[in-house]
């Protein structure tokens, strides 16, 4: 009868302290796992506040970028534009004032062109093909060098924040290449390799530099950590006398 | 037939209940959708508690019909006591399990970790090929070296996967508690501890503490039902409606 006792006794011990040692596993394992997806959501969080504080540095530029064209306008086009109206207008010939008048009707028109690059709306309504090709229209327009743009398939509508992002670092890019490579071409291409990804680069033929040294400036890194913020990448190949090839590969 | 036997068919609830979850097992898995059927995560873990379920009443089954066991005996050359039915454990419990158990938790792996457990599964392989060929325990007695050796395998699987676990991305939010693979290895791991435990102080405690080692015996049983539940649940959960996690795509 003891033994029998003895023997209920050791088995509810020894069920209890193997219960116990697979809860606390089980229990060990949930507040490791816990512990590791708090840290996740910090460095998620994290990354989320430097994509936010970047995309607010990229429209602020933008902005600054804009109110220096605005204020180039207001100089050098709309003021010569109003002193000629002002002009015309206070002449007696009735041919002048009618050229005044005119004049008056393209001044307006230059007023809400001009309003329209203000604010940035104008990032939603326009295509990255379209940037690209106002952007290299504006390039060849000044005589400095040829440009192309090749395009295999029309791209799906971007959300705004990639195109931001995107059109700075375009710029930049165009920008760079006028500034230090004396290019006779600048060329570029867009590709869809897969239903996901859009390849888009930018080659020139101008002087070139050897990209294995490493940059002093901090150019380069930051056209990379944008990209980085749009889940893309940023990638440069250059060599003395061979031109630059800059990839640009981002989701769609 | 020794029908002399036939009241031990259903000796506990225990037995009872091995009888009762194959039965369930077997509605259940045919039950559902055959793309399920066909899916590893699903077909594997049947297989090991299957196999896991079956093992006692066909074991149970050789007892009851001597007539072919005694052959099979005689073939393995255990010419002394005909009755026994070792040689059916050793050769599922002890070979096919540990193989099955080391895919079903290499199934849930990346690719990289699943290289490690496809040589701990090659490793056991060779050497349960090698241990039989030798014959260094005989077939028809206890394993206790095979049984050993598969353990350890096991059980190293099952901390892959927990490695896996705690540092692969796609597990960083995932609530572990609804996902199959974690319990159905977390069962693995404890029903394989307990009874490794039990297999290699078995001489011991016989000897010296001979109430502890059935309570173990008895917790370790328990367990194995404790298993086939959660085995169950987890095949059952798409028919049963149960929220669980889908095991992550490692692409």
């Amino acid at each position: 009868m003891l033994d029998q006792e003895s023997q209920v006794i050791a088995i509810v011990l020894s069920g209890l302290f193997f219960a116990g040692l697979m809860s606390v596993f089980v229990v060990a394992m949930v507040f490791i796992h816990r512990q590791r997806q708090d840290l996740a959501r910090q460095k998620l969080n994290q990354v989320q506040a430097e994509h936010e504080k970047t995309l607010l540095s990229i429209e602020n530029e933008i902005q600054q970028e804009t109110l220096a064209q605005v204020g180039r306008e207001l100089h050098d086009n709309i003021g010569q534009l109003l002193s000629l109206t002002k002009l015309n207008l206070n002449s007696s010939k009735p041919e002048k004032q009618a050229e005044g008048r005119s004049m008056l009707g393209q001044v307006i028109k230059e007023v809400r062109s001009l309003s329209k690059i203000l604010n940035l709306d104008w990032v939603e309504s326009l295509t990255l093909e379209d940037f690209l090709a106002q952007q290299l229209e504006k390039i060849q327009s000044t005589g400095f060098c040829q440009t192309d743009l090749r395009s295999d398939q029309s791209l799906p509508e971007l959300p705004k924040e990639t195109k931001i992002v995107l059109f700075r670092v375009i710029q930049e890019c165009l920008n760079n290449a006028l500034k230090h490579a004396e290019p006779k071409q600048i060329s570029v291409r867009i590709s869809l390799p897969s239903v996901e990804k859009v390849l888009l680069v930018i080659q020139d033929d101008g002087l070139g530099f050897d990209s294995s040294i490493p940059s002093q400036g901090s150019g380069m890194t930051n056209l990379a950590n944008r990209m980085k913020t749009i889940g893309g990448s940023f990638l440069l190949n250059s060599k003395p006398g061979a031109g630059t090839k800059i990839i640009l590969d981002f989701p769609i | 037939m020794r029908t002399e036997l036939l009241p031990f068919m259903f000796r506990d609830w225990i037995s009872v209940s091995n009888y009762v979850f194959l039965v369930l097992l077997c509605i259940v898995f045919f039950r559902l959708p055959s793309a399920l059927r066909k899916r590893s995560d699903y077909l594997l873990p049947f297989i090991y508690i299957f196999i896991f379920v079956t093992i006692d009443p066909v074991g149970f089954g050789f007892r009851l019909f001597q007539n072919v066991n005694g052959p099979i005996n005689e073939f393995f050359g255990n010419h002394e006591k005909p009755f026994y039915n070792a040689w059916l454990y050793n050769i599922v419990l002890k070979m096919a399990m540990p193989v099955v158990a080391l895919l079903l938790v290499k199934n849930y792996l990346p690719a990289k970790q699943q290289v490690s457990v496809k040589w701990i599964l090659i490793a056991f392989v060779s050497f349960a090929i090698v241990y039989q060929a030798l014959q260094l325990e005989p077939i028809y007695l206890n394993q206790g070296i095979l049984f050993a050796v598969g353990a350890l395998c096991m059980l190293s699987a099952c901390f892959i996967y927990y490695h896996a676990l705690m540092t692969r991305e796609e597990y960083v939010f995932t609530n572990i508690l609804l996902l199959p693979s974690f319990w159905q290895v977390t069962f693995i791991m404890f029903y394989t501890s307990l009874t490794y435990f039990n297999n290699i102080s078995a001489n011991f405690l016989t000897e010296n503490h001979s109430a502890f080692l059935v309570s173990m015996y008895k917790v370790s049983r328990f367990t194995g039902v404790a298993q086939s539940l959660v085995y169950f649940l987890c095949l059952a959960a798409p028919l049963l409606k149960l929220k669980v996690e889908n095991q992550p795509n490692y692409a």
